[in-house]
C-alpha cells in the first residue's frame, strides 16, 4: 500500500501517525528510495477524486506535509517549480485543500527562493482564483493562506509591487481579498501586512479603498475569550489597526473626518481609541497634511479639554495638541502660527473670566503646547502675556489674580522645564516680561492678606520657576526674590491658615539650588541677624534654624551653613543659652551633615566639628550632661565616621580610647557610664567591626550589663543601655567566641533568664538575645534562651510577655550601615520557634496566663512582616481574635498590633477570616465603644478593619449583619474622638453602600 | 408635672426605622409597621414579638391599620412606599400568647423567608390593591361601613369598597389636594373621612348624593399636616356627669352634641389644633365663613369646619402624631423633638371662663373648657424621632384598673415603647 | 448631554482657599524636619519605661466636639452632579452657612445642623438633587441627636421653597432612599467622600 493510502487512512483517526509516515515519505524522498514523480502519481487518484471533496483536500494535506517535512537540497529547482505549478494549476480549478496547499507553498518557499514570475505567480493565483477569503469557513485556512501572502509581502517586496505598478487592478482585487475577515488571529497578520503597500506603494488612486478595508474594524470591540490559546488582547488588534490607519498620509481626507466623528461617541473607550489614532496619525502623516487639518482638529479636541468628562480623555485630547505643535516645531513657521493663533486667541478668551472650570483648561493647553519647542513656549508667551499682565493689573479681585497667576505660572513651567533640556536656550521672549512678572509675584507676596494663601502659594511658585530658568531674570530680579521669600520664612509667623512657610523654605531651598552665590549674599546674613545668641522667642528662632539648616543641602552653600550654626552653638554655649536652644543649634549641624556633604568628603568635618562636640559635652560636669545632647552629638560623630575606612576609624578610636576607658572605668559609677551612654551607642555603631579591640568589648560589655541590672524599673535611658548591650553582642563579639565572651564579661544569660529572672534580668537577657537573633552566627544558643524566655512565659511572668515585643523591634542602630550583621532570617525564626509554643499553650484556661501569652504572641508578629504569618494564618487566627477581648487598658498596644494584622488579612486573605465574620464582626464592634477601655487608636483601627468586611467578603456572608452594624455605629459617630468619627463615617457608609439585594426596577 | 413612665420595650426591636404601631381591634396585640419591609406583631402582654408579616411589599411599610369587628379572623391592611396595600389574613387560635422572639437580627431584612412561624402563626396575603402612583402614606377602615381608605404622594385619596371578603372596589378618587396626602381618618359615626396633607390643608370627604366628594376645607397651617384624628362621640362625658355642671356648662355641652365629634390635627408648624363642626341650625353664627369653591352645588352638602382651639405649644420641632382616647378623652402627642406630651380636656375655673381664648375667632361657650398638660417625657426614643403615638388597653398583669390604657410610642430608633401615665 | 448644563462654567475656588481643619486648629503640633532626625518617642528597648505623652489628638482626655468644620469636612466633598467637581471648591457649601444650633432646653440633648447651600446658578434644576445629596450624606454622618436641616439660601433659587419643605420632609426623603435611580445619582455624588 502507498504512503499516501496509509496516510489517508490515519489521518481522521490518528494525526500522529499519519504525520509519522507522510515524514517517512520524506525521508524516502531523500534516500531516492522514493522518487518525486511516482509520489505526485500516487497522489493521482486521490488529489482528482471528482466525488469526494475530503478526499481531495487530505490529500494535498499529505503533500503539504511531506514537504514540512523536508530538508533543503533534496528537491531540484525543477521539482520544485514543478510543485508550486502543480499546486496553483489546480488550485484554479478546485479549492479543496486550500489551507494545505498554502501551507505546502510556504515550505517549498523555505526550500529555496523564488524568483519574480514564481513569487507574483503565487499571488495573482490565490487573488484571481480564491477571492473573496472569507468564502472558506475554517479559520486554519485562512490563516494559512494569510501567513503565505503575509511572507509574499515581507520577501518579496519588490516584486509584488512590481503587480502593482504593472496593473491598476491589482491592488483593488487585493484589497477586496480580505474583506470581511473576523478572526482575530487572522487579522492580526492581515493588518501588519496590508502596511506595506500603505507604507511603500502609491496607493493614491485606492487610497480611500485601502482606509476603509481596515477602518471598518474601528473602533475594536473585540473581547478575547477567557481561554484564547493565542493570547491576543484587544489592544494588540487595536495597536496594529491604529498603525494601519497612519501608514499613509493619503488617508487624511477620510481618517480625520471619520475619527473626528466617531469622537462624538459618548462611549469613552472609543473616544479614548479615537484620541489615540488621531495622535498616531498626527506622528505619520506629513506635515503639510497635517497643516489641512491642524485648525479642524483643535476645534474638535479642545471640546474634550475644556469641558472634562474623563480627565485621561482630556490628557489624551492634550497629548495631541503637544504632538502637532511638535510637529510644526521642526519645520517652517507657517503652518506652526496658523495652529497657534486660533488656540492662543481662544485661551485668552477663556483667560479673561479667569478662574474658571475653562480658564484652567485654557492654561492648560498652553502648558502642553509651549512645552513641545522653545519657539512655541515663546510664541505663547508673546500671544498670551500681553493681555494675560493687562487684565492682571486690570481687575482688583484677588481671585481673578489668582486664576491670571497660575495660568501664566504653567507657561512659565513650561520654560523651566525646556530649560533642563534644551541646553543654553533662548529666553527673550520670557525675559521681556520678567520685571513685570516678578513684580506682581513679589508684589502678591508682601502686599496680598496673608489668608490669600493659593494667591501667595502661586506667586511662590512662579518665583521660583522663574528663577529656575537660566538667564530668565536680571541679576537685580533675583536678588528681589530671594530676599522677598527669605522675609516671608524669618518675619512671618502665622499659625494655621495663612502660613505658607513651609512652601516658602522649600521655594528658597529650590532657589539655592538655582543661584547659591545669591543665597551666599543675601539670605545667609538675612538668617544669621534672626539667629541670636540666646533667644528671647525659643519657637521663633527654631523656625528660622530649620529654614536655615536646610540651605546646607546645596553643595555651595554646605560650608557656610555649617560653620556658621558652629559658630551659633558655641556662642550660645558660652553664654549659657536654654538646653532646648543648644538642642535646636545640634539638631540643625546634624541635619546639615545628614543631608548636606557627599560622604567621602565628611572626613575633614571630623577633626574641626565632631571633635569639639565631644570635648564639650566630656568637659561638662556630670549633673549638667543632657542625654538628649549626648544623644545627638553621637549621632553627629556617627554620621561623619561611619562612611570613613578602617584607617580614619582606628586614628580616631585610639585617640578616644583613653578619655572613654576613663569614663567607663570600673572606679567610676554607673551613672557616668549611663549619661554617655547615648554617645557610645551611635559612636560603636560607626565604627568598624576590625577596629575595636576585644577586650574594650568585653569590658564594655560587663560594665554595660552591670548598669543594666541595677537600674530601677523604668530609669531613663535604661533603653539606651540595653540597645547598646544589643549591639555590642550583635556586632564586635565573634559568633565563634560568643559564650567565652560573654562568660568574660560575667554574662550568665541562663541564670538571668531562668534563676534571677528579676525584671531588669529579663531586659539584659532579651537584649543579648536580639543581639544574637540578628547575628544568626549561634543558632543553638539563640535557641535555648528562646526557650527559656518562653518557659518564662509559662511560668507566668507578666514583664517577659511584655519584653518579647523587644526581641523584633526595629531599632535603628542596629543595620548593615551600621556594619551589623543582620541575618536575613531572624524573624522567621522567632516565628518558627516561638509562635507554634505559644499557639498551643495560649488555650491555657489561666486567664492571666492566657493573657500572657496572647501580649507575648502579639509582641512577635507585629513586627513580622505580613508575608512570615500568612501561611500559618489559620493557627494564628483564634489567638488574634481573643487578643481583641483583652481590656486592660495595658493591653491596648497589644490590641491595635492585633487589629492591624486583621487589617492585613482583610487586604490579602479574605478567605481565611471569612469562617470566622460573625465572631469578628462582634469582636470589632466592641472595639469600638470607648465605654469598653479602648484608647481612640484601637476604636479607629477596628473601624478601618470593620470597614473592609463589606468591601472584602463576598456579599452573601456579610449582608445579614448589615442591619446590625449600621445601626450599631450610629454611636461611633459620636465618639469623643474626630479621627474616630471620620473612620466612623467611612465604615458607616461602607456597610451602608452594602447593597441588599432585594431592590425593583425604579 | 407629672411624666408618663416607661413600662416596656417591645422585644426584639427592628434594626431600622419603624413608622406607626396600631392596636388590634380587641385582642391584646400591637401591628407595627416597620421600614424593613416587614410589619412585627408584639404582645401588649409580655411585650414580645410573636410573629412578623413580609414579603409581600418591595418596599417600607409605611403604615397599617386592623379591620374593626372582625371575629375569629384577624384582617390586617398594610401600605407601602411601593404604592401598593396589602390585605393580610390571619385566624385568631394563635394570638394572645407569646410568640417567640425572633432573636436573629436578619429577621425580615431578605423581605421573604421572615414568616417560617409556625401555622398559627401564619399569616396570609389576601389581596394586594394597586392604583396608586406612589407611595401610600397611610391607610384607614371605616368604623361603620365596609370602607377603606388610602392616601399617597400622589396628591390622591381613594377609597375602597370591600364588597365581599378580599374583594375591594374603587369608589372614589379624591385628588383636591395640592401635595401628598400624609393621613385620612374615619368619623367615628357618619361616613366623613379627613385628610391632611402637604398643602397644608385638611378636607372633609363624604357622599354626595352617590359621589364622593369634598364638604369642607379646613385651612390654617402653616406646614404638612401629619396627622388627623377626630374624637369618639361620647368623649363629651370626659367632662363630668351633667348634675355637676352649671347651666352654661350643661348649654355647652348641648351645643357639643349638637356638633358631634370634633376633629384633632397635627403639623410640622408644631401645632396641635382642634376643629368643630358649625351645626347648620344657627346661621346667625357662622365665624369665619369660607368662601365656597363654586364646584359645591348642593348646599346641604357642604360643611364648615372651624378651628376651636389650640393645646399649648409643648413641641419645638415638628409634631408627626397625636392620638384621642376613646375611653378617656385624653390626648397624647409626639414628635421630632422625642417628646411625649399628655393633655387634658377641663372647664375652666369660672374666672377664665369669662375671658376669650387669643386663638382665631372662637364664640364663647368654646371658651368654658380649656387643655392642660398633664404629663410629659423627654428623649423618650433617646435622641430619636418619635414616628407615632397611640392609645392602646393596657394588658399586662401589672394593669392597676380596669380600661386602663398605655401610651405606645413608635421611633425612629426602631424602638416600640409602651408607657403608663402616672395619675 | 453635557450641552444642558445649566452652568457648564463655574468659578472654581482653590483648595488651598477652602477652610480646612489646620485652620480652624492653630494648635495642631507641627512636626518639624529636626524631629525625624533624633526622634524622641520611647525606645523600643523598654517597654517597660513610662510611655512618653502621645500626641493629643489619641490621648483620651478632652473631648473634641463636632464643630461647623467637620460638618463642612463631611459635605464639602460630595460631587456637583453636573461637575467633576466638589461642592466645596464649587461654592455650593461654605463655611459661614453651616450652623450647629445647640438643644433647645437643657432637658432635651438634641441639636441641629442647618446647612445654607448656595446653587451654581439661580436656575440650577439640580438643586433638590444637590440638596438631597448634602442631606443624606449628613443623615448617614452625623450622630442622630442631631437634627438636620438642609435648605436654599434665600435669594439664591427660584424654587427655594418648594426645595427646602421637600428636603425638610422625613417622608419623602426616606422614600426617595428607596428609589433605586435616585439612589444611584446620589451615590454618585457621595462616591467622592473621603
Amino acid at each position: 500500500m502507498s504512503d499516501v493510502q496509509l496516510y489517508l487512512l490515519e489521518v481522521d483517526k490518528h494525526k500522529a501517525e499519519a504525520s509519522k509516515i507522510a515524514s517517512q515519505s520524506a525521508s524516502r524522498l531523500e534516500t531516492k528510495q522514493l522518487k518525486l514523480i511516482d509520489l505526485v502519481t500516487s497522489l493521482e487518484p486521490y488529489i482528482n477524486n471528482r466525488d469526494d471533496a475530503s478526499l481531495r483536500a487530505k490529500s494535498v494535506a499529505y503533500l503539504a506535509e511531506v514537504l514540512s517535512h523536508i530538508a533543503h537540497k533534496v528537491l531540484s529547482l525543477q521539482e520544485r517549480r514543478l510543485l508550486v505549478d502543480f499546486i496553483l494549476g489546480r488550485l484554479e480549478g478546485d479549492h479543496e485543500g486550500l489551507g494545505a496547499s498554502a501551507r505546502a507553498l510556504i515550505s517549498l518557499e523555505a526550500l529555496g527562493n523564488w524568483d519574480t514570475d514564481t513569487a507574483q505567480k503565487v499571488m495573482r493565483t490565490f487573488i484571481d482564483y480564491t477571492s473573496p477569503l472569507r468564502q472558506f469557513k475554517l479559520q486554519t485556512e485562512r490563516y494559512a493562506v494569510a501567513q503565505l501572502i503575509d511572507l509574499l509581502l515581507a520577501k518579496y517586496r519588490t516584486v509584488i509591487r512590481q503587480l502593482h505598478d504593472d496593473d491598476h487592478e491589482f491592488l483593488p482585487a487585493f484589497i477586496s481579498y480580505f474583506e470581511g475577515e473576523k478572526d482575530p488571529r487572522n487579522l492580526m497578520i492581515i493588518f501588519s501586512m496590508l502596511q506595506v503597500p500603505m507604507a511603500e506603494w502609491d496607493v493614491r488612486a485606492h487610497a480611500q479603498d485601502l482606509f476603509e478595508s481596515v477602518f471598518n474594524y474601528f473602533p475594536i470591540t473585540f473581547k478575547p475569550p477567557p481561554d484564547d490559546p493565542y493570547g491576543i488582547s484587544a489592544q494588540d488588534l487595536k495597536d496594529r489597526l491604529r498603525d494601519c490607519i497612519a501608514a499613509n498620509s493619503d488617508f487624511a481626507p477620510y481618517a480625520f473626518p471619520q475619527l473626528l466623528d466617531k469622537l462624538d461617541s459618548t462611549s469613552i473607550n472609543t473616544k479614548r481609541d479615537v484620541l489615540q489614532a488621531i495622535q498616531e496619525c498626527v506622528v505619520g502623516y506629513e506635515v503639510q497634511t497635517i497643516n489641512l487639518y491642524s485648525v479642524t482638529l483643535w476645534d474638535a479636541l479642545k471640546f474634550e479639554i475644556l469641558n472634562v468628562q474623563e480627565e485621561d480623555l482630556a490628557q489624551e485630547a492634550l497629548r495631541a495638541l503637544s504632538l502637532i505643535a511638535a510637529k510644526f516645531a521642526q519645520t517652517s513657521e507657517g503652518p506652526l502660527n496658523a495652529f497657534l493663533r486660533p488656540i492662543i486667541k481662544e485661551c485668552n478668551e477663556h483667560l479673561e473670566d479667569a478662574p474658571t472650570k475653562q480658564s484652567e483648561a485654557a492654561s492648560r493647553i498652553l502648558h502642553a503646547i509651549s512645552i513641545t519647542a522653545p519657539i512655541i513656549a515663546d510664541t505663547v508667551i508673546q500671544g498670551a502675556f500681553p493681555l494675560l499682565f493687562k487684565m492682571y493689573h486690570g481687575t482688583e479681585s484677588i481671585t481673578k489674580r489668582r486664576g491670571l497667576l497660575e495660568a501664566a505660572n504653567q507657561v512659565i513651567g513650561a520654560y523651566s522645564k525646556l530649560d533642563k533640556v534644551e541646553f543654553g536656550m533662548n529666553v527673550e521672549a520670557l525675559a521681556a516680561f520678567s520685571e513685570t512678572a516678578v513684580a506682581a509675584m513679589v508684589r502678591a507676596l508682601v502686599a496680598a492678606p496673608k489668608h490669600e494663601v493659593s494667591f501667595r502659594l502661586s506667586a511662590l511658585t512662579g518665583l521660583a520657576q522663574l528663577i529656575s530658568v537660566q538667564k530668565a531674570l536680571p541679576s537685580s530680579q533675583i536678588e528681589l526674590a530671594v530676599t522677598t521669600v527669605t522675609d516671608i520664612i524669618i518675619h512671618e509667623h502665622i499659625e494655621g491658615h495663612g502660613n505658607i512657610r513651609p512652601q516658602a523654605i522649600k521655594t528658597l531651598v529650590d532657589m539655592a539650588h538655582a543661584v547659591p552665590q545669591v543665597l551666599q549674599e543675601r539670605a545667609i546674613p538675612a538668617f544669621m541677624v534672626e539667629l541670636p545668641d540666646v533667644p528671647d522667642d525659643l519657637s521663633r528662632s527654631e523656625h528660622v534654624l530649620e529654614a536655615f539648616a536646610q540651605l546646607a543641602t546645596e553643595k555651595q552653600l554646605f560650608h557656610t551653613t555649617i560653620l556658621r550654626l558652629k559658630g551659633k552653638l558655641e556662642a550660645a554655649r558660652r553664654q549659657d543659652a536654654p538646653a532646648t536652644y543648644q538642642r535646636s543649634l545640634l539638631l540643625a549641624l546634624l541635619y546639615g551633615f545628614t543631608f548636606g556633604e557627599p560622604i567621602p568628603a565628611r572626613a575633614d568635618c571630623y577633626r574641626p566639628y565632631a571633635i569639639p562636640l565631644v570635648d564639650e559635652f566630656v568637659r561638662c560636669h556630670l549633673a549638667r550632661r543632657d542625654p538628649a545632647m549626648c544623644e545627638i552629638v553621637g549621632r553627629i560623630c556617627n554620621s561623619i565616621l561611619r562612611p570613613q575606612g578602617v584607617h580614619f576609624q582606628s586614628g580616631v578610636y585610639h585617640k578616644d580610647l583613653s578619655w572613654m576607658s576613663q569614663e567607663t572605668a570600673t572606679q567610676t559609677s554607673v551613672e557616668n557610664l549611663r549619661s554617655i551612654t547615648p554617645y557610645l551607642l551611635f559612636y560603636y555603631a560607626a565604627l568598624r567591626v576590625e577596629v575595636v579591640e576585644a577586650e574594650d568589648i568585653v569590658a564594655l560589655l560587663q560594665k554595660t550589663s552591670a548598669a543594666a541590672l541595677d537600674a530601677g524599673v523604668g530609669t531613663n535611658g535604661h533603653g539606651m543601655t540595653l540597645r547598646l548591650l544589643s549591639l555590642l553582642v550583635n556586632k564586635f563579639v565573634n559568633p565563634k567566641t560568643m559564650q567565652v565572651t560573654l562568660e568574660a564579661a560575667k554574662l550568665d544569660v541562663d541564670a538571668l533568664l531562668t534563676k534571677d529572672c528579676s525584671v531588669n534580668a529579663i531586659g539584659v537577657g532579651c537584649a543579648i538575645v536580639k543581639g544574637l537573633l540578628l547575628q544568626g552566627k549561634s543558632a543553638a544558643l539563640t535557641t535555648k534562651y528562646l526557650q527559656a524566655l518562653l518557659d518564662q512565659l509559662t511560668a507566668g511572668n507578666r514583664e517577659v510577655a511584655m519584653r518579647f515585643t523587644t526581641l523584633l523591634a526595629p531599632d535603628d542602630v542596629l543595620t548593615k550601615e551600621n556594619h551589623c550583621l543582620i541575618s536575613n532570617l531572624y524573624k522567621q525564626k522567632v516565628f518558627t520557634q516561638a509562635v507554634p509554643f505559644i499557639t498551643n499553650s495560649v488555650r491555657n484556661p489561666d486567664a492571666q496566663k492566657k493573657s500572657n501569652y496572647l501580649v507575648a504572641l502579639s509582641g512577635i508578629l507585629r513586627w513580622l512582616p505580613y508575608s512570615i504569618m500568612e501561611p500559618s494564618l489559620p493557627i494564628l487566627l483564634p489567638p488574634l481574635l481573643q487578643t481583641l477581648d483583652l481590656d486592660t487598658s495595658a493591653d491596648q498596644e497589644v490590641k491595635a498590633s492585633g487589629l492591624t494584622i486583621f487589617e492585613s488579612m482583610l487586604m490579602h486573605d479574605p478567605s481565611v477570616v471569612a469562617e470566622h465574620t460573625a465572631s469578628l464582626v462582634t469582636r470589632l464592634l466592641n472595639c469600638t465603644t470607648a465605654e469598653a477601655g479602648n484608647h481612640a487608636n484601637v476604636r479607629a483601627k477596628a473601624l478601618q478593619c470593620l470597614a473592609l468586611i463589606p468591601r472584602q467578603l463576598k456579599r452573601e456572608a456579610v449582608v445579614p449583619y448589615r442591619r446590625q452594624v449600621v445601626k450599631r455605629l450610629l454611636a461611633c459617630l459620636d465618639d469623643a474622638k474626630r479621627i474616630v468619627r471620620a473612620e466612623a463615617v467611612k465604615c458607616r457608609t461602607a456597610w451602608l453602600a452594602l447593597d441588599e439585594g432585594t431592590d425593583d426596577a425604579d | 408635672m407629672p411624666s408618663l413612665s416607661l413600662l416596656a420595650a417591645a422585644h426584639p426591636s427592628c434594626n431600622a426605622r419603624t413608622w406607626l404601631s396600631t392596636p388590634h381591634p380587641h385582642l391584646p396585640i400591637i401591628a407595627t409597621a416597620c421600614s424593613d419591609k416587614t410589619v412585627r406583631i408584639y404582645s401588649l402582654q409580655n411585650f414580645q414579638q410573636q410573629s412578623t408579616i413580609s414579603g409581600g411589599h418591595k418596599r417600607s411599610i409605611r403604615s397599617c391599620a386592623w379591620k374593626p369587628n372582625s371575629r375569629g379572623e384577624s384582617v390586617l391592611a398594610t401600605g407601602s412606599f411601593d404604592a401598593s396595600a396589602g390585605i393580610w389574613r390571619r385566624w385568631e387560635e394563635g394570638s394572645g400568647r407569646a410568640g417567640r422572639p425572633e432573636m436573629d437580627y436578619t429577621n425580615g431584612l431578605a423581605g421573604g423567608d421572615g414568616d417560617e412561624g409556625d401555622d398559627e402563626d401564619e399569616w396570609r396575603f389576601a389581596v394586594i390593591l394597586d392604583g396608586h402612583d406612589s407611595e401610600i402614606k397611610s391607610l384607614s377602615f371605616s368604623p361603620i361601613a365596609p370602607l377603606l381608605a388610602t392616601c399617597s404622594r400622589d396628591k390622591s385619596v381613594w377609597i375602597w369598597e370591600e364588597l365581599e371578603d378580599d374583594n375591594f372596589e374603587t369608589v372614589a378618587v379624591l385628588q383636591e389636594h395640592e401635595g401628598d396626602v400624609k393621613c385620612v381618618a374615619w368619623h367615628p359615626s357618619e361616613q366623613m373621612l379627613a385628610s391632611g396633607s402637604y398643602d397644608d390643608n385638611i378636607r372633609m370627604w363624604k357622599e354626595d348624593v352617590d359621589d364622593w366628594a369634598c364638604c369642607a376645607l379646613l385651612t390654617g397651617h402653616e406646614g404638612t399636616v401629619w396627622w388627623v384624628e377626630f374624637e369618639d362621640t361620647n368623649n363629651i362625658y370626659a367632662l363630668g356627669s351633667s348634675e355637676t355642671l352649671n347651666d352654661e356648662q350643661r348649654a355647652y355641652v348641648d351645643t357639643r352634641l349638637k356638633t358631634g365629634p370634633r376633629l384633632m390635627s397635627c403639623s410640622d408648624d408644631m401645632t396641635i389644633r382642634v376643629w368643630r363642626r358649625v351645626p347648620k341650625d344657627k346661621p346667625e353664627q357662622q365665624p369665619n365663613q369660607l368662601k365656597a369653591p363654586s364646584i359645591w352645588k348642593n348646599r346641604a352638602f357642604e360643611e364648615e369646619w372651624v378651628e376651636d382651639t389650640r393645646l399649648p405649644r409643648a413641641h419645638e420641632q415638628p409634631v408627626f402624631a397625636v392620638s384621642w382616647s376613646r375611653k378617656t378623652g385624653k390626648v397624647v402627642s409626639a414628635g421630632s423633638d422625642g417628646k411625649i406630651v399628655v393633655y387634658e380636656e377641663r372647664w375652666k375655673s369660672g374666672a377664665d371662663a369669662l375671658a376669650t381664648i387669643g386663638d382665631g375667632q372662637i364664640d364663647r361657650s368654646a371658651g368654658l373648657t380649656e387643655w392642660v398638660v398633664v404629663a410629659e417625657t423627654v428623649n423618650a426614643h433617646d435622641v430619636f424621632e418619635i414616628n407615632h403615638v397611640v392609645w392602646a388597653p393596657r394588658a399586662d398583669r401589672g394593669k392597676r384598673v380596669d380600661e386602663e390604657e398605655v401610651v405606645v410610642s413608635t421611633g425612629d430608633d426602631g424602638e416600640v415603647k409602651v408607657w403608663v401615665v402616672d395619675t | 448631554m453635557e450641552a444642558d448644563k445649566d452652568n457648564a462654567n463655574p468659578t472654581i475656588l482653590n483648595p488651598s482657599d477652602l477652610p480646612s481643619r489646620r485652620r480652624s486648629a492653630p494648635t495642631a503640633k507641627r512636626v518639624g524636619i529636626f524631629e525625624a532626625l533624633a526622634p524622641a518617642n520611647i525606645s523600643p528597648a523598654d517597654p517597660l519605661a513610662p510611655p512618653v505623652a502621645s500626641d493629643s489628638t489619641l490621648s483620651d482626655d478632652e473631648r473634641e466636639e463636632i464643630d461647623e468644620q467637620e460638618v463642612y469636612d463631611l459635605i464639602s466633598t460630595i460631587s456637583d452632579p453636573e461637575h467633576p467637581l466638589s461642592l466645596g471648591s464649587l461654592g455650593v457649601v461654605t463655611l459661614d452657612d453651616i450652623a450647629i444650633i445647640p438643644p433647645a432646653s437643657p432637658r432635651s440633648r438634641i441639636s441641629s445642623v442647618r446647612v445654607l447651600i448656595t446653587p451654581t446658578t439661580s436656575a440650577c434644576s439640580l438643586t433638590t438633587v444637590i440638596g438631597l445629596g448634602v442631606k443624606v450624606r449628613l443623615l448617614n454622618a452625623l450622630p442622630p441627636r442631631f437634627r438636620v436641616d438642609v435648605r436654599i439660601k434665600e435669594g439664591t433659587s427660584r424654587t427655594a421653597d418648594e426645595v427646602n419643605k421637600q428636603l425638610g420632609d422625613k417622608e419623602r426623603v426616606a422614600a426617595a432612599m428607596e428609589n433605586r435611580s435616585l439612589v444611584n445619582v446620589v451615590n454618585n455624588m457621595l462616591a467622592t467622600c473621603a
